[in-house]
């Protein structure tokens, strides 16, 4: 990044400005990135997607004052997942409390901002700020974010109401946007939030967003992320959870939008009877580039894990997929599955897929599947000879094989939103009309 | 049952088979590794000026290249001056024709092997081109297969006899700037084998080559070249096998493979060298590029591989399908135990149209050892309505062990199918204990359940070296009996 020096200068004035806790972890972070650099394509992780495009841009750190070009007759615009419950507007990395509405929260949840909590206050999620520099974007994150949120789940509560969190990437400008997410979730409780990540057209901003959940004994969160930013906005996320014994993590990424998308998704199975569940579908044309990595770290005995991610590409799109199992020394009694199917729709667009298994124990039941191919010839005939046309027929079955993924998704609101997005974004117009989901 | 009710303690605290030190005195270069040595070995073997020149390129470009360290497998940094990088028997000068004029030491190692020249000849008509250490000592069969027009020969007889054949293909698969050890190899290649089946012709017997790493501290460049001319059919064993020895000993081959319109080469290995002692202490480190061309179309490559030695493997054996309809193959049996790390699997490249590759690949680690399987499968944008299944299952002995799958998947074209799939498991209580209750000893049930993991890949190969790949194969491993 060309003006990466400007962001961490303006980084170390963030960190002079911030609590004495939070600044030296700001300088720490920023100092990683200064000594790092960017991922170039010969790291492993990042070989087949080039931050080239990114690296040119004149990023700016966006700031708070960045976040007021934004109304609420603009929000209106997007079909927004939070329509009913309680939802978190933030616009740039900056949370617009005027927009939002949070006077609808669930009992037992609460959502502050990281800045207005003391040390003592953020007690054990100190942790969840450490350690995670190591990855260049998530130490820029750090020593950049605005508002980071804190979402409090206390223990025992059950919010059966989904919590809303909507990013908007405004303006033409391109801006760096940093948001930071929280997710606490206490012992026992349960809570859904959804992640939603819209641009305005034409947007060319960069939103480099971090999650950290953090899930108690026996909690049980539903994380739905959902990145439907505009097609010249860039965009590298990533979600770290740590899962506590008998927690159950599920975390759905869909991304239909964005030039540039990355997510990282790392999961550690920290205690025993420790569940995630971990779907993806990512849906691609026009000159789109979107590349999702997970890690999950079975660290202890008796955890289980489940994956399922799959990609349609069209146009001159590329997706990527590498999905990594780690099952560590000691680790007995593991199961672990994961699968990634993919639907290559054109000649001009290409699937990366790597499905890896990294096994240190021997009581493990591991496997992974992957799969690249076109609409089955079979299924079009039949659905050709019962009168149904061409284009008709393709796209059934392309959503036919986007619906595996979506139906499992538990929201039935999310599914519906997820699902319109879906029929809206393929270009499936002659369906359209055809499916009532 | 008869032949594998062996007993389970023995063959944990076997010592290697092979492990001997054949006394021969050895004309040697002194350790080191630059241009003068170089010019040394093109010397020795009386090479022509091109082939010297394309050594001392490789050797340029080996000096730009940096080690390679993506692989999963973890040595000390290997001192590259210290190795001797020419060895050849005395009696290199006056090539024995016959039997009596081997050196009877050379034929007494032979011996101690268990694969004595004669009875090899009966075998099934195998001709066995030995390379003991560099140089190519004996070879049989030649006027048999001189007759069908075939070549099988010693590279460095290819390079005096054969001059045009070899200048046209070697480096053509595995080019010298292709990686790190190709590089080293090219430069500093000892000998080899050369295989050229000429148009229309099927290889009357399967040809076959042993490798035996002798002396002490020789790093062993083997360079293999097989040819399959239009519509010919040739099938290509090798084993590897080679005596105790306390340091590391490199080995950086290259095998290059071309099939030409309608040919097939069957290309099957046995690796056996030296594991290192249960402390991982010695062993070979077997860092190996292997390629193959299916240049026209129709043209089949098939790779079958057993790897039970070496303190560390890094092979790749791999398919580029250039030609319509080509086919590639990869059947492979790793095995790991103690502290061995192998890092093996196999490169599939779609580029003609119709083409096709199935990968099947069976690891097996027990003690502490890591076993990896790597691979991966690129379709370009041309090859369509390519096709690829890959399975690679693993099977762990042992909660010391580790199993590792690291598969690249990259596709360009819509109508290409590609299908992988993997799992990784220990033998299953219920299979042991459905053996156990019919009266079947422990020991037999695992070697049983292991057999039958590789089946798929012991079909592949030829009955001979099937026999010798389930005696290989560590049948009782410590812990496998979880």
């Amino acid at each position: 990044m060309e003006k990466l020096d400007e962001i961490l200068r303006t980084a170390v004035d963030l960190a002079a400005a911030a609590p004495a806790w939070l600044g030296d972890r700001r300088r720490a972070a920023a100092a990683v990135v200064e000594e790092g650099r960017l991922p170039t394509t010969s790291d492993e992780a990042w070989k087949y997607t080039s931050l080239k495009d990114i690296s040119d841009q004149p990023y700016r750190l966006a700031t708070a004052a960045d976040a007021l070009g934004f109304a609420e007759i603009d929000l209106t615009h997007f079909e927004h997942a939070g329509s009913d419950g309680p939802f978190a507007v933030i616009v740039n990395g900056h949370l617009r409390a005027d927009l939002s509405r949070l006077d609808n929260l669930p009992s037992g949840v609460t959502l502050r901002t990281l800045a207005s909590l003391s040390e003592a206050e953020l007690g054990p999620l100190v942790s969840t700020l450490d350690g995670v520099e190591s990855a260049a974007f998530s130490a820029l994150n750090l020593a950049t974010f605005g508002d980071g949120l804190l979402l409090d789940v206390a223990d025992g509560a059950s919010a059966t109401n989904p919590i809303a969190l909507i990013f908007v990437a405004d303006g033409q400008a391109p801006l760096l946007s940093a948001p930071r997410i929280v997710i606490n979730a206490g012992r026992n409780s349960s809570v859904r939030v959804i992640e939603q990540y819209l641009s305005v057209a034409g947007n060319c901003g960069l939103t480099n967003c971090v999650t950290n959940i953090e899930l108690a004994e026996g909690a049980c969160v539903y994380h739905h992320r959902l990145q439907d930013e505009a097609e010249t906005s860039a965009h590298i996320g990533r979600i770290d959870a740590k899962v506590s014994s008998n927690a159950n993590l599920h975390s759905d990424s869909v991304a239909f939008g964005g030039r540039l998308t990355r997510v990282d998704i790392e999961v550690a199975l920290a205690g025993r009877g420790a569940r995630c569940r971990l779907n993806g579908l990512f849906a691609t044309h026009g000159e789109q580039h979107i590349d999702h990595h997970t890690t999950v770290d079975h660290l202890v005995g008796d955890t289980h894990s489940e994956e399922l991610y799959r990609g349609i590409l069209d146009g001159h799109s590329r997706g990527v997929f590498n999905g990594k199992v780690i099952v560590h020394r000691d680790a007995q009694q593991i199961s672990a599955r994961q699968a990634s199917n993919n639907l290559l729709l054109s000649r001009q667009a290409e699937i990366d897929t790597k499905p890896e298994l990294e096994i240190y124990a021997d009581d493990v039941t591991c496997a992974h599947g992957a799969t690249v191919g076109n609409l089955d010839e079979g299924a079009l005939f039949y659905l050709r000879s019962r009168g149904i046309g061409n284009a008709e027929a393709r796209a059934l079955l392309t959503y036919a094989f986007a619906e595996q993924v979506i139906e499992s998704i538990p929201l039935d609101s999310v599914r519906r939103a997820i699902e319109q997005r879906f029929i809206g974004h393929t270009d499936m117009s002659t369906l359209a009309q055809g499916i009532q989901p | 049952m008869a032949t594998n009710a062996q007993d389970i303690d023995a063959f944990v605290d076997r010592k290697y088979d092979a492990g001997f030190y054949t006394d021969i005195e050895q004309d040697t270069a002194p350790p080191g590794l630059n241009e003068d040595v170089i010019r040394l070995i093109s010397g020795k073997k009386k090479e022509p000026e091109w082939l010297l020149e394309w050594r001392l390129k490789a050797y340029a470009r080996f000096l730009e290249l940096r080690e390679p360290n993506w692989a999963h497998v973890e040595y000390p940094p290997i001192d590259f001056q210290a190795i001797s990088y020419y060895s050849a028997p005395k009696s290199d000068a006056d090539r024995p024709q016959s039997l009596d004029e081997v050196d009877p030491k050379l034929l007494e190692t032979y011996e101690k092997l268990g694969i004595p020249l004669e009875e090899q000849k009966m075998l099934a008509g195998v001709a066995v081109d030995m390379v003991f250490d560099s140089v190519s000592v004996h070879t049989t069969f030649r006027d048999k297969l001189a007759e069908a027009g075939v070549i099988f020969c010693s590279f460095s007889d290819a390079v005096i006899d054969h001059p045009e054949l070899v200048r046209k293909y070697l480096g053509t698969v595995v080019p010298t700037t292709d990686n790190y050890y190709a590089a080293l190899n090219s430069a500093v290649f000892s000998d080899g084998s050369f295989v050229y089946i000429p148009k229309n012709t099927r290889c009357p017997m399967e040809l076959s080559t042993y490798f035996r790493i002798n002396a002490m501290n020789t790093g062993q460049f083997e360079r293999t070249l097989v040819i399959a001319e239009e519509g010919s059919y040739v099938s290509y064993l090798e084993g590897c096998t080679a005596p105790m020895r306390d340091e590391n000993q490199l080995h950086a081959a290259v095998v290059e493979l071309v099939a030409l319109q309608d040919a097939e080469i069957k290309y099957s290995t046995v690796q056996n060298w030296y594991p290192g002692d249960e402390e991982g202490r010695g062993g070979i480190y077997n860092f190996v590029t292997k390629r193959g061309d299916c240049r026209g179309a129709r043209s089949k490559i098939s790779w079958t591989q057993v790897e039970t030695g070496s303190a560390i493997t890094w092979k790749y054996p791999s398919c580029v399908l250039k030609g319509e309809n080509s086919v590639g193959e990869f059947y492979s049996v790793a095995l790991t135990n103690n502290l061995q790390q192998a890092d093996t699997g196999t490169k599939m490249v779609h580029i003609g149209r119709g083409t096709r590759s199935t990968i099947i690949s069976k690891g097996i680690s027990a003690g502490r050892s890591q076993n990896a399987y790597r691979g991966l499968v690129r379709i370009a944008a041309g090859a369509e309505g390519a096709r690829n299944y890959t399975q690679c299952d693993s099977l762990l002995l042992g909660d010391r062990s580790a199993a590792h799958t690291f598969p690249y998947i990259e596709c360009k074209n819509p109508s290409a199918q590609i299908e992988h799939e993997a799992s990784t498991s220990k033998i299953s209580d219920d299979q042991l204990f459905y053996l156990r209750s019919r009266g079947i000893k422990q020991e037999d049930a695992v070697n049983l359940i292991v057999n039958g993991f590789c089946k798929e890949v012991f079909k592949e190969l030829p009955m001979e070296f099937a026999v010798e790949a389930q005696k290989l194969l560590g049948i009782s491993l410590e812990g496998a009996v979880g």
